[in-house]
This record gives C-alpha cells, structure tokens and sequence, in this order.
C-alpha cells in the first residue's frame, strides 16, 4: 500500500513539473483558463511566460492576454498592467487581439501601450534581463543592478538606491531606474517588477566626453557601428565612444556602405545618404527639408513644428501630410515613439490619400503606420476636379480612402424635389479603393444636369466617419435639330359653319325680344308718351330678338375640313416627335461635363 | 338710366361674381321727359352724358352714378329748357344665376328759368337676366315699384313703377363691358292734381372693368 501511494505521487509531481516547464506550463495554464479555473491558471500562465522557454509568438501573446483578463477579474488591476506594460515593453509589436478579448483586457493593453511608449530607454547603454526561477502568482518582485567594472549606482523609484551588484525586493509595479557614475553618462529607464521573478539591470554607460551620431539616409537602411546593429535610419543623437568607428549601411536591395568615421569628445557627427531630397516650393519648409537631410535632425524638427503651425492651410496639396510624415521619423529616430504616433494619426486624419514616399519609412515605422491607420476612423473621397465624360460609354470614378477598414457606403444626396439618399455603391475598403458610378439611370436616361452631392460613409466599430463631395454635372452642347415649326393658323380650314337657326331657336329668340319689350310697355302709358310701345321698347326687343338668333346658330362641323385639319396635326405631331426622338437621343449621348466642387 | 348701366354690369358672366369686380362706366343717354298736367302734354328730349363706378363682391354689387345734361321742347319757346342733374345708388343681390333683387335710391333735379324742382325716390324691384346663345351676351329686364316718391313744390305721386330692359356685351378676352338698355319711370299723381309724368331713357354704357384674382388685380373679366 505503501510502495502504491509512493509511485502515485511520483507520477503526480513528474505530471505537475513537466507542465510547468516552458510553453507546456503555458498550455496548461490556457487550458485552466478555459475551464475557469483561474486560481489554478494564473501560476501556470506565470511560469509558462517565461520569456527563455520559446519566442515571443501567438501562444505567448495569448497567455498574456488570458492571465491579464484573470488578474482583471480577480480585481489585481494593478497586477494585469504591470504585466501588460512588461509585455508591451518586451515585445514592441505586442498587441491583443480585440475581436477575441474583453474590452477591458483591451482598455488596459492600450493604457499599457500608451504608457510604455512614452517610457522609452536606450537599448544600448541599458539591458534588462530576467530570472524567471522562482516567477509565481504574487508576491514580490526583485530588481537587481549588475556589477560593472565601475562603481555605479542606480536609484529605483524615489528612495531605493542599489550599488552594483545589489538587490532589492519591491512589490510587482513599473519603476523608474535612473543609473549613474562619476565621470559618465547617466542613463534611465523603467522596468517592471513581476511577482517572483529577478529583473536584472546591466548598464555600460558611456563617458562623459561620448559623442553624437546621426545618419539620414533613403532609402532606409540598417546601421552597424563597428559590427554591433543600432537599428534603421534615420539614427539622431546616438552616443558613441570617442574615437574610430566603423559605420556600415545595410540597404534592403544593393551592396552596403561601409564608412570610417573619428568621433571626437562631445563631437557631433552628422552622415547623410539622400538620394533625393524633398523640395517644395516654399523657402522655409525647403530649408527644414535640407537640415533633415543633412542629418541636423532637431533644427529640422523645430523648423518643421514653425511651418506647421504658421501656414500649413494654405500650402499646396499633399504639402501638410509630407511634413507630418517627416515629423513622424523625426519623432521616431530621436526614441519618440508616442509623438511618432500621433503624427501619423494627424498624418492619416488630414489626408487618407497620402502616400509615403519610397524609402522614407523604415520597416518598424512603415509597421507603426500601418497599425495606426487601421486604428484610425477617417474617410476621404475624390473624383477628377474637371472632367468630360460620355454617359452610355463611360462611368464616373469615385476614389476611396480609409483608415480603419470597413464597409463604405456612397449615397447620392438629392436635395429637390424633396431631399432624399439615394445609395450608389457599397464596397469594402481596406485602404484605398475605387467605386465607379454609373452615369446613366435605370431607363437608359444619361444623369440630369445639376447639383449633385455624393456622401461617403464607412460603417465600422466604433466612431463614424464620413465625407462629402459636391459635383457640378453640366452637359455639353449637343448639335440637336430644330423643332417643327407650328402649322400657321391661316393653313388649318375651318371645321365649323353657322347653320340657320331652327324653329325652337326663331320662337325663343321672338320671345325673349317680346318679354323685353312688354316689360316696357306694362310700364308705359301711352296718354303721356303717346306711343302704346315706345320706340325704344321695340329698339331693345328687336336687339334681343336678333342677337339670339344670330349667337344661337347651330355649329354644323364640315367633315372634310375635320379630316384634313387632323391629318395636317397627325402629320405635324409625326414630324415634331421623329426630330424630338432624335435630340433626345443625341442629348444622352452628349458628353457631360463634371466637376467636383468641393473635396473634405 | 343709372339702372341701365347698373344692370349692364349685372350681366358679365356669373362665374366673376365669386370674386371681386370693380368697373368704371361712360354713360350716354337720350331722355325723354312726358308730363301731363290739366289735359296738356308736354314734352322734352335731351342728351345726358355721365359715369358710374361699380364694385362686386360674391353676389352682391353696389354701385353708384351720377349724370348730368338738359332737356329741351322740340316746340321752341313753349317750355322754358332744363338743366338737369341726377346721383343714384343702387344695391342688387343675386339669388340666382338669372334672378335678382334690386334697391335704388335716385335723387334728379331740374333747374330752369321757371324754377328749381328736386325728386327724390327709392326703388326695389326685381331683375331677370339670360344668356344669348354665349356668356358674353346677356339680356336683362327689370321691374321696379317706386314706394317713396317726394316732388319740391309739389304733391308727391299716388303710384310710381320703373322698368329698364336691354342687352349688354363683355367679350371674355377684353376688359370692356357695353350695354344698351331703355327704361321708363311713371309716376302718377292724385286725380285733384290731374297730373301724370313719364320719364324714358335710351341709355349707352361703355365700361372697362378689373378683377381681382389671387390677390391681383387684373384688366379684364370674368372670361379672363
């Protein structure tokens, strides 16, 4: 019985240490995680994190994401940032995938993000390794400084101060280290402290007297100082030891440059491989331009920061989008990944057309880009500013730009004879698309001249975007006929005839002439008038009399003159509408001419 | 003679009189003045000239006219000649198409070398009207009984009756209106006075007449 609970156990701790070793811990750790078992999740997802048990791959980004989302609903939001800072700080391209987490994993990624990109270090004087020995679920974290062959001294946070080769437990959060000797460079950087896990801080400051590289090229290339990679251009204000170095450029395409360069105490060197240079034709942004191509890296940003803020409104199209893009590998080359960002939002809100110039943007920043173009709601449409199109043949282009990706919908706004939209075209856009309006309507009619507005709007998550554009459609003259001209009324025979008046007519007409009459004559005495009817009595009766038999004349119709009459019209009608026909069809094929009025 | 003018306007076609109407008349008429008086007749003709105004509104017309001419005896030297002046208004409502009913107060006077003589008398009475074969051309007839009748310097009348028949034109396409009417007023007095007189009138009516349409004034009438 023994020997059986013996060798049971042995089989649980084999079970139990095989799985928290490495990306087997991690998978544990996930499948615990699905099964809600949190408490028993977080240690495996600890220890599987390690980030020396395998690449910083999907599987790895999961686990952070799943132990994140546990410590957030356990309430260790403390916790769950630390960790996402340090994954965000350990893996630059380290993102969760929104569509698959909870919103609040993806608010705090994003506040993790924000706040390591802000925090930036020097790769190069500073290095952070980690001891994932004893990593666990909670507890304390240790921060260690590594000896060097110099008396140095690092503060971690306000009051803790490490000498080489110390320690120090700290409870798990981000701090800020600031290292230092006598007689060379201070460096500083943030790290974070995980629960049971020993972050190790080597420096190799550099001396006082280092001195300061740049390089401008484009295209872009990789650059090794004496064999060692520094990263891409454009390189601002990276120190270096002063004396001889070697410098190689590493195109993406060609042979690379290499270059032997004496660097001398608190000199700054400035190298420059621009193939062609931006000119513009505006003195003062040309001569921001040429100082960044020059390498004077920070003069150019300042006087590039003085143009955007004195005249970017009226400069010409496409001006403001370069500048910003300049701003943002400026940005980018001096470690400021935060500002590099919010230019290339600012560069993608004022012109989603924009592209970059070949070879401006380096692979990390071209990444950079992209991402915060596809996290960016922003639309923009254009058509051509002036243009002559022939309905039936041809179709009228609409181009499409986004940031985020997403449905667009473009409608025609029709503002008379009530206002309405009408939907044009729906497609989805990933980046830059093309719709093609059709210009004739559903009944073969070419598109009625007019005021046209068309709205584009793309549908995606979050904010709504839209964008407008006015057109002018005018159609051009067309070589139409000339209408028949009207019959003369003087052709037209006459259709009707005074008949003579019939009995009944004769009888009414004598009676209403008498009934006038004796009204008169009831009235008249003729002892004093002397006539038993007054002469004017008979005057008005006759009038009656013969102004009713002559107005009450039957209308007898000459049929043959009816004929003839209808034939004349018939034929008028034939010949009027054969050359309407025929402008009308001459009018649909006439060229239009469009211009679009306004672009957003 | 203002009855004249005054029906003439009356027979523009019916379908105006659902709005508003206004007319100004030139008015021509011959008179004919008849007074008996102890067995002998005496008798005088004229030319008046004068105007009217007129103003419509649904069935109901109003209008007003004044005439002013002399009347002479064909016996030169018999009769003293009469300036003669007369202001008449007149109401008339419509019942129907053809049938209406008519109030007119007429105020005349004569001035001569004998003297001055003013009558005054108020009418109502009834007026018929038709088309003649178009709308453009009506007859009209009417009949009216004279219930107050007073004479300066004299007995006022025992009985007194009006007619006024004629035929009038209003072209649907032109904004003119002319009538031709005969009337007669004959008033008879007490047999102590042995006195009866008859007044006749052949009367031409020339007017040009505005309709108010979608609250605008237009020339023209009810044809327009």
């Amino acid at each position: 019985m023994r020997r059986l609970a013996a060798l049971v156990l042995l089989l649980l701790a084999a079970v139990q240490a095989s799985a928290q070793t490495g990306r087997r811990a991690l998978a544990a750790g996930n499948e615990r995680y699905l099964l809600a078992d949190y408490h028993r999740a977080i240690p495996l997802l600890v220890r599987g994190l390690d980030p020396k048990s395998g690449p910083l791959d999907g599987p790895w980004v999961e686990g952070v994401e799943r132990l994140a989302d546990v410590l957030l609903v356990l309430r260790h939001d403390s916790l769950a940032e630390t960790w996402l800072r340090w994954a965000a700080r350990l893996d630059p391209d380290f993102h969760v995938d929104e569509e698959v987490v909870p919103p609040t994993v993806v608010r705090a990624a994003r506040v993790a993000r924000v706040f390591v990109d802000s925090t930036p270090h020097e790769p190069f004087v500073a290095r952070v390794k980690f001891d994932w020995a004893d990593a666990s679920a909670n507890g304390s974290g240790t921060v260690r400084l590594e000896r060097a062959n110099i008396p140095i001294t690092a503060r971690i946070g306000t009051d803790q101060f490490l000498s080489g080769g110390e320690s120090r437990r700290l409870p798990p959060s981000s701090y800020n280290v600031v290292v230092s000797a006598p007689g060379y460079l201070p460096t500083r950087l943030t790290v974070e402290l995980l629960p049971g896990v020993t972050t190790v801080v080597a420096v190799s400051l550099l001396p006082e007297t280092a001195g300061l590289l740049y390089v401008a090229a484009r295209p872009w290339a990789s650059v090794f100082v004496d064999g060692d990679p520094i990263g891409y251009t454009g390189v601002a204000a990276h120190r270096l030891v002063p004396g001889r170095h070697v410098l190689r450029l590493k195109y993406r395409e060609g042979a690379p440059r290499d270059t032997t360069i004496v660097v001398g105490e608190r000199q700054a060197v400035r190298l420059s491989w621009v193939g062609q240079r931006n000119t513009t034709s505006d003195p003062q942004l040309d001569q921001a331009l040429a100082a960044l191509d020059g390498a004077d890296t920070e003069r150019g940003a300042v006087l590039l920061r003085q143009w955007l803020s004195a005249d970017a409104g009226g400069a010409p199209e496409g001006t403001k989008s370069l500048v910003l893009a300049r701003l943002a590998e400026v940005a980018w080359s001096l470690g400021l990944t935060d500002s590099s960002r919010i230019c290339l939002r600012a560069l993608v809100q004022a012109d989603p057309f924009f592209s970059i110039p070949v070879g401006l943007f380096n692979p990390d920043l071209a990444a950079d880009y992209v991402r915060v173009r596809r996290e960016t709601p922003e639309i923009a449409i254009r058509a051509p500013r002036d243009t002559v199109v022939t309905p039936v043949r041809d179709s009228f282009p609409i181009r499409i730009a986004v940031g985020r990706p997403g449905d667009v919908r473009l409608l025609l706004r029709i503002t008379r004879p009530r206002a309405r939209d009408s939907l044009l075209v729906a497609l989805h856009v990933d980046s830059v698309g093309i719709a093609r309006i059709p210009l004739t309507v559903p009944d073969g009619n070419a598109l009625a001249p007019g005021q046209y507005a068309i709205e584009a709007e793309v549908a995606a998550s979050g904010p709504r975007s839209s964008a407008l554009l006015e057109l002018n459609v005018e159609r051009l003259p067309a070589d139409t006929a000339p209408r028949q001209a009207p019959i003369p009324v003087a052709v037209f025979r006459a259709e009707i005839r005074k008949g003579s008046p019939s009995l009944r007519t004769a009888g009414e007409s004598v009676g209403l002439g008498a009934l006038a009459l004796l009204v008169s004559a009831a009235v008249n005495d003729a002892s004093i008038s002397g006539r038993t009817i007054p002469r004017g009595a008979w005057l008005i009766g006759g009038s009656v009399t013969l102004a009713n038999l002559a107005l009450k004349r039957p209308r007898v119709p000459i049929a043959a003159n009816v004929v003839y009459n209808e034939w004349l019209r018939r034929w008028w009608n034939e010949a009027d509408g054969a050359i309407a026909a025929a402008n009308v069809t001459r009018l649909g094929a006439a060229p239009l001419r469009i211009r679009s009025t306004r672009e957003p | 003679m203002r009855a004249t003018f005054l029906l003439a306007a009356s027979l523009v076609p019916i379908a105006a009189a659902s709005g508003q109407m206004v007319s100004a008349h030139a008015v021509v008429a011959a008179p004919r003045h008849n007074a008996h008086f102890a067995g002998v007749t005496e008798r005088m003709d004229g030319l008046w000239v004068g105007g009217a105004v007129e103003f419509e509104v649904g069935r109901l017309r109003l209008s007003g006219s004044g005439m002013r001419g002399r009347v002479t005896s064909p016996d030169p030297g018999s009769v003293p000649k009469r300036d003669v002046g007369e202001l008449s208004l007149n109401g008339h409502y419509r019942v129907r198409p053809w049938l209406g009913f008519e109030m007119r107060y007429t105020a005349r006077a004569f001035s001569s070398a004998a003297g001055y003589q003013r009558w005054d008398f108020l009418g109502v009475g009834a007026v018929g009207s038709r088309d003649l074969g178009t709308p453009a051309v009506r007859a009209f007839a009417s009949l009216l009984y004279f219930p107050m009748v007073s004479v300066s310097h004299q007995e006022r009348p025992r009985f007194a009756l009006g007619s006024d028949a004629g035929i009038a034109v209003a072209p649907s396409r032109l904004p003119l209106v002319v009538s031709l009417s005969y009337r007669i007023e004959r008033f008879s007095f007490p047999e102590s006075a042995a006195r009866s007189e008859q007044f006749e009138a052949l009367t031409l009516s020339v007017g040009v007449q505005a309709q108010r349409h979608a609250g605008r004034w237009t020339l023209g009438g009810a044809g327009q």
